[in-house]
């Protein structure tokens, strides 16, 4: 009897409270059923964009300066817990690299290549899959149908200049996503002190990824007061702003922690850094000069695709006109006017133009089709039967435009891409290097190939990073001998070469070219420098 | 077949195993360097030889025309004989009949590289024809006596040198190393070009068939720059061997003074170098007399000519400090 009475109220009991693991299943259910179209189409964008920029992402585009850096800084902060193999001097906010040395501690991934460089690789073709889900998925708590998500996405990740630039790894792809969750958190329906909070961090996380992001915070604060609920308001802001301030405090207590914070002798400093990049590094010049490098580098963007910039600046002031899509349209107002400032601009400043283009592309058509989610009620949003119909017209002419132009364009461009088979000619140097040279020389490398020397084939002494050869003193204190160059040859033929690169170019007079790969400016020439010189002390 | 025999196969396996079990790791011996080029092996013309006196020269003919005995200094040394044109090949065979006769090694300078003083092609042979051509005669003069071959002075350190000369220069190489000569590529010297930059042309120039390379050739450089500049090149150049012209470098190069162009021509202030003698030390063959010394370096200085000066060879010898007093004293008398 007594044990029949006791059964009962746990029977009961169940029957009102599930099992965690049902509720679980439950909700994912309902969640995966309401969002199933969306999530249809995003795996198939996924593997569509995946599978294009994934192919043939190893041999193109060719080895640039940056990415052998940080993925040396990643490896450095993973086997030797530094963040950098050299003293680090605050040139970038370091936690790009981390989540670069995260995913290789977790995956093993130095080792699962044969070069870092295709680790690198690797890490942005993530980078870019989630890049292009989040803007799949700011389209829409934008307000935009999924046919113009679905466009937003397929812009940005099938533009040709998107491919060139995401597949290096820079700082800046890392940026990318860390920015649009930002923004997809920030335009969250259930305006959660939660998600505000997630918000502030992913913007913190986007400013220590790369500190130029910083740039952003007045687009995404005003994004985040658009955004704000009458009920929890003060609440809302008091712990976001709070969040947002502690994870990017983090870096300059890190600093000061180290004592490097302010500049002073015989020791670097992240404010004495911060001064160098903000005013002491060579101004590019604005993009309105024609003969600045700025406008130079927009050229050389513009000869892999056009469209995709040019029909961004277009979107703007129809973007403009739309309030939720404003706050957007200003993340890319500042983009541009970092390069009309007349600073120092680097190459890779395109990054951050191009999804958020791809965003305004697809939401002003989206406004001239009238879009009732996001054109709200009023002169914007014809209601009468013609003026709609004209309005839904030009925006399919303008959609089937825009597919036309894209695939005519892109398609030529992107195959290249996709199927070049010759072997990167610092990847063929780094295998001879292993294949020739005792593990004891002494080696000035292009930062590409120094964690595969390093870590694959153990050359010991370590080699020397090229730019660390003549601006690091505790590099140049130290240098001994110099036994091999491998550098491409775009390190000799730039005008102030013997001033830049002052040991390099007096090295290589003493050497001779044992083996070369490649052709042009990319040619990358083994040099052996002669036994019996040594650098000038 | 015996037991020890096994043995040794089972040693030879067990090491070839091993050699598997390692073959993960990169290999890591330095191959041949360029790994491309192979180098002859040298023939090391200078060790145990004699260097061959010339009684022939512009010298030995002023000395007995004048009785001048004060130029035994420079007489009574080895010297190159230099055949800047087919003319001067004529009497090659008698020099070299006479070095056989007495065992002794005679040394060569070939000049005549089609535009050879990068002046629109007015010196040196008018073409490459005429340059094959020149070759084939200087190798039949010389015959079957091994001679040292000093190849073009300039030829790869000048201007006007590009990879069309550094294959007329290869072939030359070929040439004469086929008929059994040794062959020593120019290479200018320790304040012209860069040891890395003659390495390029020096490989280009066919210096892996060579025997080396020569160094200071008609220059003043002391033999102490010569050499570590030297030693830097052969190190570039599959450890070839270099000679270094000493004729004339025995107070080392005169200040170079833009604004006096006779410092480097004719200089007043020169000396003849250590002399002619096969050497031990590593990578350098010999030091020779490889430019005439008293020879004039042209209308400088106050000199009027090309040829032989009297006034170069006196002050040569009088500022030789190697040199016996009563010598150097006799020179400076006759001048």
């Amino acid at each position: 009897m007594t044990d029949a009475t006791l059964d009962l109220p746990d029977i009961t009991e169940n029957a009102r409270a599930p099992s965690l693991r049902r509720q679980i299943r439950r909700g994912a259910q309902t969640w995966i059923a309401r969002h199933l179209i969306s999530l249809v189409i995003l795996l198939a964008l996924l593997a569509l964009v995946g599978a294009v920029h994934g192919i043939g992402m190893s041999t193109f585009p060719g080895y640039v300066d940056d990415p052998g850096t940080y993925l040396s800084q990643a490896w450095s902060l993973q086997y030797e817990h530094r963040l950098s193999p050299y003293s680090y001097f605050y040139d970038h906010a370091p936690a790009g690299w981390i989540q670069i040395a995260a995913w290789s501690g977790l995956t093993n991934g130095f080792d699962r290549y044969d070069s870092a460089i295709a680790f690198g690789n690797e890490c942005m073709l993530i980078a870019k899959l989630v890049s292009m889900a989040l803007l799949f998925v700011l389209g829409r708590r934008l307000g935009f149908g999924r046919i113009a998500a679905t466009g937003a996405a397929l812009l940005f990740g099938l533009c040709p200049l998107e491919l060139v630039y995401g597949r290096w790894t820079f700082l800046d792809n890392l940026v990318t996503p860390w920015l649009l969750l930002a923004f997809v958190l920030t335009y969250s329906p259930r305006r959660s002190i939660g998600a505000a909070v997630g918000a502030a961090m992913a913007f913190g996380m986007a400013a220590l990824t790369k500190e130029t992001a910083l740039v952003l915070l007045p687009a995404f604060g005003w994004a985040v007061l658009q955004n704000l609920d009458r009920r929890n308001r003060p609440q809302v802001l008091v712990t976001s702003v709070f969040a947002g301030a502690f994870l990017m405090g983090l870096y300059p207590l890190f600093a000061l922690l180290k004592g490097e914070l302010l500049p002073g002798p015989g020791h670097n400093s992240l404010i004495g850094t911060a001064i160098w990049q903000l005013a002491g590094r060579a101004a590019s010049g604005s993009v309105l000069d024609p003969d600045s490098a700025t406008a130079d580098q927009l050229h050389g963007w513009l000869q892999y695709d056009r469209w995709l910039l040019l029909l961004g600046l277009a979107a703007i002031p129809v973007a403009l006109l739309v309030r939720r899509l404003r706050p957007v349209a200003l993340v890319l107002i500042i983009q541009w006017l970092v390069m009309v400032r007349g600073g120092y601009v680097p190459f890779m400043h395109v990054i951050n133009l191009l999804p958020w283009s791809a965003l305004l592309v697809a939401g002003a058509v989206s406004t001239i089709a009238g879009n009732p989610t996001l054109v709200p009620p009023g002169w914007l949003r014809a209601a009468s039967g013609a003026a709609h119909r004209a309005r839904v017209g030009v925006a399919v002419l303008l959609t089937l435009g825009l597919v036309t132009v894209t695939t005519v364009s892109w398609a030529p461009r992107l195959r290249p891409m996709m199927t070049v088979t010759q072997e990167q000619p610092l990847h063929s140097a780094t295998t001879w290097l292993a294949d020739n040279v005792p593990r004891n020389k002494v080696i000035v490398v292009h930062d590409s190939i120094w964690t595969d020397l390093v870590h694959r084939y153990g050359f010991n002494p370590r080699p020397i990073m090229i730019y660390k050869l003549d601006s690091d003193p505790a590099v140049r204190d130290n240098l001994g001998r110099v036994d091999y160059l491998v550098v491409p040859d775009w390190y000799y033929r730039t005008g102030d070469a013997a001033q830049k690169y002052p040991t390099l170019v007096e090295a290589r007079k003493h050497a001779v070219a044992v083996a070369t790969f490649g052709a042009g400016t990319d040619r990358v020439q083994i040099y052996r420098v002669s036994d019996h010189w040594k650098p000038p002390t | 077949m015996t037991g020890r025999y096994r043995r040794l196969v089972a040693g030879m396996v067990t090491i070839a195993a091993l050699g598997v079990g390692c073959g993960r790791q990169p290999d890591t011996s330095l191959h041949p360097d360029p790994p491309n080029i192979r180098y002859a092996p040298l023939r090391h013309p200078f060790h145990d030889a004699t260097l061959y006196v010339d009684t022939n020269t512009a010298t030995t003919r002023w000395q007995k025309a004048h009785g001048a005995d004060w130029l035994d200094p420079i007489t009574s040394r080895p010297q190159a004989r230099w055949i800047n044109s087919p003319r001067d090949l004529a009497g090659v065979p008698r020099m070299v009949t006479r070095a056989k006769d007495r065992g002794e090694l005679p040394v060569f300078v070939a000049y005549y590289i089609p535009n050879r003083g990068c002046t629109d092609f007015k010196q040196g042979a008018p073409d490459a024809a005429a340059y094959d051509a020149y070759l084939r005669d200087l190798v039949d003069a010389l015959g079957a006596v091994s001679s040292v071959i000093v190849l073009e002075p300039d030829a790869a350190t000048a201007d006007c040198y590009n990879a069309g000369r550094g294959k007329l220069l290869a072939r030359a190489v070929k040439a004469l190393t086929s008929a059994g000569h040794s062959v020593y590529l120019d290479a200018g010297h320790s304040r012209w070009r860069s040891p890395g930059e003659i390495a390029t042309r020096l490989l280009q120039s066919g210096i892996a068939d060579a025997e080396g390379f020569a160094v200071n050739v008609a220059n003043r450089q002391t033999t102490t720059d010569s050499y570590r500049w030297g030693l830097e090149l052969s190190d570039l150049v599959g450890d070839r061997d270099f000679i270094i012209d000493t004729s004339r470098n025995g107070s080392g190069p005169p200040p170079d003074d833009p604004g006096r162009d006779d410092e480097w021509c004719n200089p007043r202030r020169q000396a003849l170098g250590a002399p002619p003698q096969i050497t031990h030390r590593p990578h350098l063959a010999a030091l020779l007399w490889i430019k005439a010394p008293g020879e004039s370096d042209g209308k400088c200085g106050g000199e009027h000519t090309y040829l032989f000066s009297p006034t170069q060879a006196s002050n040569l010898i009088a500022a030789a400090r190697w040199l016996p007093q009563a010598e150097r004293a006799a020179a400076r008398s006759a001048s």
